[in-house]
């Protein structure tokens, strides 16, 4: 999973969001590192929809425009939390070294 | 708002194929300008960027064939592109050699195009036979009816039996889900289409011999091989941005006729042809090598 892909799939944990939400919930989650091309963004939602990730909540139209809002499916949910568990393990091997060590 | 900068990112959304553009054009204007910082005249190099990319993978995956694994779908277009860069090489004009063999290549093209794979896997097959036909009888046995040419060599032979390989495997695969879906259908598109201008390639070749138009040429031979390279570039940039594996598999199909001729005339290979073919390989195996990374990490 990108880096992208991950803040994507995070920034829709907590509730529904919109295409310029889920670029500021991204941003703000990952303190600034990851800045979504609105290009890249709606490539990984097609892929992720395709997968059974990501899916279409509720299409609202505010100032003459579509506003489409997506969700996190449980799939979705489960794929994302096996990437965090397996990110969590390669940073404790660097920042608990003690586990490293005792071996 | 700025209208300046969204008649500009209008502009930039014609990267994106028109089904796209219909369904999704309205959203993507809407969150490209709510992101623009207030008061941009312009899309800044970043976005384009993104933009240009981002309806590059629209269009790849546009042009994916729906219902049939990756695997399937990549030796389906392999063997598609193998066979019209056969035909359209195939002296037709303007004396009509085989008019037999035309005729044959012309239901295999367009069995293949409109996915008629049961069509297709045995006039492949029987196209692969026959030009073999003295590789494997040797001269003692020459058939009485004159169907088509005759090789002694592999090269000239190859891309017959890839194409005829490829169709019976997607035949097969194909009766396989049939029977599992409870229908069997030996007629009609057993496979999903690909679009018909692909026939547009042997028009093209049989129109460049009614000019006669040296294609032996230094210049022929240099274009043609610019396209063939800049496709193969389009093929690594698929792979790696749509992340699919099938678009190297066809690159690799279409290949394969090509490693035969390379190895049976190795001693008389040229330095410039080594590099075309080096070239050509290294485009592949870049691609295949990508197919493999974008499959481990999805």
């Amino acid at each position: 999973m990108t880096e992208a892909t991950y803040f994507i799939l995070v920034a829709l944990m907590e509730e529904p969001l919109h295409g310029y939400g889920i670029i500021k919930r991204a941003r703000a989650k990952s303190l600034g590192e990851v800045d979504l091309a609105v290009g890249t963004l709606y490539s990984a939602l097609d892929r992720l929809s395709e997968t059974g990730w990501v899916r279409l909540d509720r299409e609202e139209t505010v100032n003459g425009r579509p506003r489409r809002y997506y969700r996190i499916t449980d799939d979705g949910v489960r794929a994302v939390r096996a990437q965090a568990a397996r990110l969590q393990r390669a940073a404790a091997l660097v920042l608990r070294p003690s586990g490293a060590t005792s071996g | 708002m700025s209208h300046a900068l969204e008649r500009r990112y209008r502009r930039l959304l014609r990267a994106y194929p028109e089904h796209y553009r219909a369904e999704h054009g309205e959203e993507l204007i809407g969150t490209l300008m709510e992101a623009a910082r207030p008061g941009a005249q312009r899309p800044p190099l970043r976005e384009t960027a993104h933009l240009l990319a981002g309806g590059f993978t629209a269009r790849v995956r546009a042009a994916r064939a729906p219902g049939v694994p990756p695997w399937a779908d990549g030796l389906h277009l392999g063997a598609v592109v193998v066979a019209v860069a056969t035909f359209a090489q195939f002296p037709v004009l303007p004396y009509v050699n085989y008019p037999a063999w035309t005729v044959l290549g012309i239901v295999l093209m367009v069995a293949l195009v409109r996915g008629w794979t049961r069509v297709a896997a045995p006039v492949a097959a029987v196209a692969a036979v026959w030009t073999s036909w003295p590789i494997v009888w040797g001269g003692f046995y020459v058939p009485v009816v004159n169907l088509g040419p005759l090789y002694g060599d592999l090269a000239p032979v190859a891309p017959y039996w890839v194409v005829a390989v490829v169709s019976v495997v997607l035949a097969v695969r194909r009766a396989g889900a049939d029977r599992t879906a409870g229908r069997v259908r030996w007629w009609g598109a057993t496979m999903p289409a690909r679009s018909s201008r692909w026939l547009l390639v042997p028009l093209a070749g049989w129109a460049l011999q009614l000019t006669q138009v040296p294609t032996y040429e230094p210049t022929w031979v240099v274009s043609r091989a610019g396209v063939e390279v800049a496709a193969l570039l389009l093929v690594l940039a698929a792979t790696l941005t749509a992340r699919d594996g099938r678009w190297a598999l066809a690159a690799a199909v279409h290949l394969l006729p090509g490693l035969v001729y390379l190895a049976e005339n190795l001693l008389v290979t040229s330095a410039r042809g080594f590099l075309y073919w080096g070239v050509v390989t290294a485009l592949v195996v870049a691609s295949l090598v990508a197919a493999r990374r974008v499959h481990a990490k999805a």
